[in-house]
């Protein structure tokens, strides 16, 4: 006679399921034959699933309401996406006219040659990714905690994606790139990718630098802005077809998320 | 020496209409009735998940609003369409988790929603039973990964490595949570067995 396999609490289950092989079933149903108090305990589990399908009845036939249609969710998101583009106008409108300082304030100044290199490997690895369909990242952004320490690893510099929800981009992940030439090329950079749902895309690029310059810089190829500036041993570049507003703002994000990074360790 | 230039390789051919594989029309934008058409079967079964963790109408909603929003805006992320429900529920269980965590964002909600919610989304209570009910609440008092497992394999059918792929955790840890979740479930209904027939 040959030996036959035990039968185990997870063949219990998987027959409570009905998801055992019609061998295995078989010699399943004999076991419980022979111990009907398994069997009684089988009994109450497979009814539970009934009796909270049966709770749960009227929520399932419910009718949906009308705020969970998909075009209701896309009007509602291209409605929310003007008013944040607005909004986000509105700030900087204030922030140029209130004359404030601030970070603006030492924007478009200093020494403009040392970014040229990360703003053109910004906007090429923008050009060739961006257009992306099905592969616009290497890793993405759902496999988040692999995605933060997979590229601060390359880095070696702390990485965390910043948010950028607010300006309707999400993240969807990030690749590592071959830095451009510069003095600090023993380190890769990396590419991280947003994206508003409906195409629109916006990258930011990091790129470990020794030195921080805090200049912003500010270059327009075609309809591509870029925004560079250094932070954190980094050179950080957001480039976007979008307008100036946007990405300004886009880049505040950033250096707010960066700087969030660095206060809780 | 020139030949060589002049071999296109595979994957730089295009499709009849011109277009590179990737860039074909079709990819780059689906229609509202393209995403509608996949989307929509789901929210029932999406709404009833909802439901029995939060126990509350407007907000299982607003947790189903949040996960057909993300699922919108990340639609060339699915993956093939048999995997579809299983993605969308992976995000409804991300977004219930986090709102757990930061209880305090489920207020933040946009006003520009037309629908009147709390006259309009609690009047189908008045259909639930007082059973019903009281066996939600029952079910309420199991911990939060007991209910989720329960209600993906006994409530949604949904295949063991579906479950472990929804709650990001080994199909072997699939199987012993169900087993204790079952077990405590089936305790807390006999023990309790007296109080349901007295609501009936």
């Amino acid at each position: 006679m040959i030996a036959s396999i035990p039968i185990g609490d997870d063949d219990l289950h998987a027959y409570v399921d009905r998801r055992l092989l019609p061998g295995r079933m078989a010699e399943v149903e004999a076991y419980l034959g022979s111990h009907p108090d398994q069997a009684e305990r089988l009994g109450s589990y497979a009814g539970q699933g009934a009796i909270l399908a049966a709770a749960l009845r009227t929520k399932l036939e419910e009718p949906i309401p009308c705020r969970l249609r998909v075009a209701v969710i896309l009007a509602r998101q291209r409605q929310r996406r003007a008013g944040q583009a607005a909004r986000a106008a509105a700030v900087l409108l204030v922030a140029f006219t209130s004359g404030a300082a601030g970070w603006l304030g030492h924007a478009w100044t200093g020494d403009r040659s040392g970014f040229q290199a990360a703003a053109q490997s910004a906007f090429a690895a923008y050009q060739t990714f961006s257009v992306e369909v099905r592969h616009p990242v290497e890793v993405r952004a759902e496999d988040g905690a692999h995605l933060q320490q997979w590229l601060s690893n390359r880095l070696q510099r702390p990485l965390t994606p910043p948010n950028l929800a607010s300006l309707g981009y999400q993240l969807i992940g990030g690749r590592v790139l071959p830095a451009a030439s510069g003095p600090a090329v023993a380190t890769p950079a990396a590419q991280l990718m947003y994206d508003t749902g409906n195409g629109g895309r916006l990258t930011v690029y990091a790129q470990p630098l020794g030195v921080d310059a805090e200049e912003f810089h500010y270059v327009k190829q075609g309809d591509v802005r870029t925004v560079v500036w250094a932070e954190r041993r980094m050179v950080i570049a957001v480039t976007g077809r979008v307008p100036q507003a946007t990405l300004v703002e886009a880049a505040r994000l950033v250096s707010n998320g960066l700087e969030r990074r660095q206060a809780i360790p | 020496m020139p030949q060589v230039w002049r071999v296109t390789p595979a994957w730089r051919r295009v499709d009849q209409a011109g277009w590179p594989a990737t860039r074909h029309p079709s990819a780059v934008a689906p229609t509202i009735s393209d995403i509608a058409a996949l989307l929509e079967p789901q929210i029932p079964a999406l709404r009833r998940y909802a439901f029995a963790l939060a126990r509350d109408h407007a907000a299982a909603d607003d947790l189903v609003q949040d996960c057909l929003e993300r699922a919108v805006n990340r639609w060339y992320l699915r993956g093939p369409d048999a995997q579809l429900r299983a993605w969308l529920f992976t995000i409804l269980h991300n977004l219930f988790i986090s709102a757990q965590r930061t209880r305090r964002r489920r207020a933040l909600h946009d006003a520009l929603d037309q629908v009147p919610n709390a006259a309009a989304s609690t009047a189908p209570t008045q259909e639930c039973s007082l059973a019903s009910r009281d066996m939600l609440e029952r079910f309420g008092a199991l911990s939060v990964d007991h209910q989720e497992v329960l209600l993906l394999v006994g409530v949604e059918g949904m295949a063991y490595a579906s479950v472990a792929r929804v709650l990001g955790i080994p199909v072997g840890t699939v199987m012993s949570r169900l087993s204790r979740a079952r077990e405590q479930f089936r305790r807390l209904l006999e023990g309790e067995r007296p109080v349901l027939r007295r609501v009936k």
